[in-house]
């Protein structure tokens, strides 16, 4: 099976990518994120692998609910997912 | 004392006579500047339950203590008085080059008094004053980039700061503002009305004074540090692409307002966006007076029927105008947020009163009649007209919309106030609440009515400190609303920008510390914390004066009853229960009893009793202003 990750506004520019599609068999937000720190202005702006960390500003939906409400990296993602990685998030 | 000049300027419109008073060290301390200096000025001296448009009404300038100093957006000012849109305290604050003029002009606030016989604007050159007549050169006939303009020409200089009227508030529209700098607005709660209502068309300032610091030498460093970070990666989304990256990222959270606040998510959203604006229209980018960010995004519109239409285009006017009305038209766009700016309305109200037009004009609450033509959602070129026919008052449709949303659903009826989407008659921002609940709790408590910026509380939401689609946890949701409010306080009595309000690593302990390092008065973290309180507490009380109640704490109708039918945020709503579980929840934290009133251990606790009675405070509901043709 196959989700959309979507990078938003400064973030999308920065990593020269805005939308991907990557193939997911039960896996969780952690797999997917070590997955794409293999870009280094992904492992710079969003998440770090040696710490397991996401950086700073860095907000990640799953389907429109953050993950810090559901379960964090662990969170398992599934079918038609819609993955929104924001940084940084905020009003105006 | 440094920072303050510790002046003001006290103008008797009616008579002409100007005082010139002092401000004690005590006074600045407490009040601070901006929304605190606004607020004791508007509690002391309006007569309770006062016409807003009256005389009687006084409309105070003023500023904090930064302007003028090298700290990172300092150089704003605050207008206040009693809102002839709301009925209750009104505030709006702007940025440019007003704020710095001012203070270098040494004027910390200027009050202005009764009604001038005559259109007049008021120059403040250095400690001269002069009131000039101007019925014959600006009043009626120039908008306010025009008047800007005629002003800085007049006195051969381009520093001048100018804040000004349009027609809008000429005739006093209930939504009118103030522009300064062509881009940036007082915006909110119709301060532009009262000006009209004054016959005062421009205050302009031209200072050459210089401007000390108590402690120069720790503040210069402290300044130069903070200049740094706020050019970092705290503030790289407003210089970027701008606050307009907001409409896909709330797209992408199903809480973009659409068609009047009935959908969360928009079909042509990308049209109206950040990465849309910056790759088509976006022709320059500007910055305030002493702000190294520049958030303002500069469209113009090089061809088409809007050819030459130019505005700084945000994300709150982008909603408003935009998918709030259904409308994708950049263009169009554009030259609604220019008409607003000149004619001076408000972007934020005017966006939303004319989405509730045209769901009125769909469901033959407003007429053809009434308008004049069809008024529908999607319809960009009946939208500017329309945004026209508001600032200029010249249907009947222009003018009942001119009320604001409450007024002219109170005037129309039919069901109307249902989706009329304000908060205590102010308009609503650019957030679906139904799918941000902790900031549905803080847009409706917010002190001027329908508000982000009172406090942030849809951060809590996002970040995902709770879960945006329960209802749960209500302490812990208004322990987090009541300290951002407080901090929002003392933010906007500074004032200074809230854009750089993650660049204070240490929040209002570190901001304590400059403030003691320019003004000379030492305070704390917690000494301003309190404050912040006292000052919010103190606008609260202005309201139950005014008449305000608890049912002024309620959402719009809507967010009770329409389930969000599509997105990311499909099928939420407020319950209203539980609603009002977080409201109660809310007042016990902030020391008021059931109705939202302030007890009298909390009126003890913030220094408020030796001049606000707890009698004065239970709501008398027929003091409360309603705007009306």
């Amino acid at each position: 099976m196959s989700i959309k990750i979507n990078a938003m506004s400064e973030l999308g520019h920065y990593l020269g990518w805005k939308q991907k599609e990557v193939s997911v068999e039960n896996q969780t937000i952690r797999t997917i994120l070590i997955d794409l720190a293999s870009q280094e202005q992904f492992q710079e702006k969003v998440y770090d692998p040696v710490e397991d960390a996401l950086r700073a500003g860095v907000v990640i939906l799953v389907n429109g609910r953050n993950i810090l409400q559901l379960e964090y990296l662990d969170t398992i993602l599934s079918e038609n997912t819609d993955l929104t990685i924001y940084y940084p998030l905020g009003g105006g | 004392m440094k920072g303050y000049t510790g002046k003001v300027a006290r103008i008797n419109l009616a008579t002409g006579d100007i005082k010139r008073e002092e401000i004690s060290e005590e006074f600045c301390r407490n009040w601070i500047g901006g929304y605190g200096m606004g607020i004791k000025v508007v509690w002391d001296e309006v007569p309770a339950g006062c016409d807003p448009l009256s005389p009687d009404n006084v409309l105070v300038f003023n500023i904090g203590p930064f302007p003028g100093t090298i700290l990172p957006t300092s150089s704003k000012y605050g207008v206040f008085a009693k809102s002839p849109l709301t009925g209750l305290f009104g505030m709006a604050i702007s940025s440019g080059s007003v704020g710095a003029q001012m203070r270098r002009a040494g004027w910390n606030m200027v009050i202005l008094e009764k009604k001038a016989p005559e259109p007049v604007y008021i120059m403040f050159d250095n400690d001269d004053i002069q009131i000039q007549p101007c019925s014959e050169t600006l009043w009626g006939k120039k908008d306010s980039w025009e008047t800007e303009e005629w002003i800085r020409h007049h006195y051969h200089d381009e520093r001048i700061g100018v804040s000004s009227i349009g027609k809008a508030g000429e005739i006093m529209v209930r939504i009118a503002c103030l522009t300064n700098d062509r881009n940036r607005q007082a915006g909110r709660t119709g301060m532009g009305a009262v000006m009209g209502s004054k016959n005062v068309k421009a205050l302009a300032f031209r200072g050459t004074n210089s401007v000390e610091v108590a402690h120069p030498k720790e503040f210069y460093k402290k300044g130069k540090e903070l200049i740094k970070i706020s050019m970092g990666p705290v503030t790289i989304k407003y210089r970027d692409l701008g606050t307009p990256v907001n409409v896909l990222e709330f797209q992408k959270l199903g809480i973009l307002p659409t068609r009047n606040f009935q959908s969360g998510v928009f079909e042509h959203a990308f049209d109206v966006s950040g990465e849309k604006m910056a790759e088509t229209w976006v022709v320059k980018k500007a910055a305030c007076s002493q702000c190294p960010i520049g958030c303002d995004h500069l469209v113009y519109i090089k061809d088409g029927p809007y050819k030459g239409a130019v505005a700084s285009v945000d994300y709150e006017c982008s909603f408003s105008v935009g998918s709030n009305c259904g409308i994708w038209d950049m263009p169009a766009i554009t030259r609604a947020i220019e008409l607003c700016d000149r004619h001076t309305i408000d972007g934020i109200s005017a966006g939303v009163c004319v989405s509730f037009a045209m769901e009125a004009f769909e469901n033959n609450v407003l007429t053809p009649e009434q308008v004049g033509y069809d008024l529908k959602f999607g319809d960009g070129d009946a939208m500017v007209r329309f945004i026209e026919d508001i600032c200029l008052g010249r249907t009947e449709a222009g003018k009942i919309i001119g009320l604001g949303s409450r007024g002219a659903a109170n005037y129309l009826g039919q069901n109307s106030m249902h989706y009329a989407m304000q908060v205590k008659g102010l308009e609503m921002p650019g957030y679906v609440v139904r799918g941000i609940k902790t900031a549905a709790l803080g847009f409706a408590v917010a002190i001027r009515g329908g508000c982000h910026l009172r406090n942030g509380a849809y951060q809590f939401d996002i970040k995902g400190d709770f879960d945006r689609f329960t209802q749960d946890k209500p302490e812990e949701r208004v322990k987090k609303i009541i300290n951002m409010e407080n901090d929002y306080a003392l933010i906007d009595s500074y004032i200074i920008c809230k854009f750089t309000r993650g660049i204070y690593k240490n929040g209002v302990d570190e901001q304590a510390e400059v403030y003691s390092m320019v003004t000379g008065i030492d305070v704390t973290g917690d000494d301003l914390r309190t404050r912040g309180a006292a000052i919010h507490n103190l606008a609260k009380c202005y309201n139950l004066r005014e008449g305000a109640t608890k049912a002024d704490d309620y959402l719009p109708e809507r967010d009770y009853t329409d389930p969000l039918p599509e997105g990311p945020s499909e099928g939420q709503y407020i319950d209203r229960d539980l609603y009002t579980v977080m409201l109660d929840a809310y007042y016990s934290e902030r020391g008021w009893d059931s109705d939202g009133v302030p007890t009298q251990e909390t009126l003890d606790k913030y220094g408020l009793s030796s001049f606000v009675n707890l009698d004065d405070l239970h709501p008398i509901e027929e003091r409360r202003y309603m705007p009306c043709l």
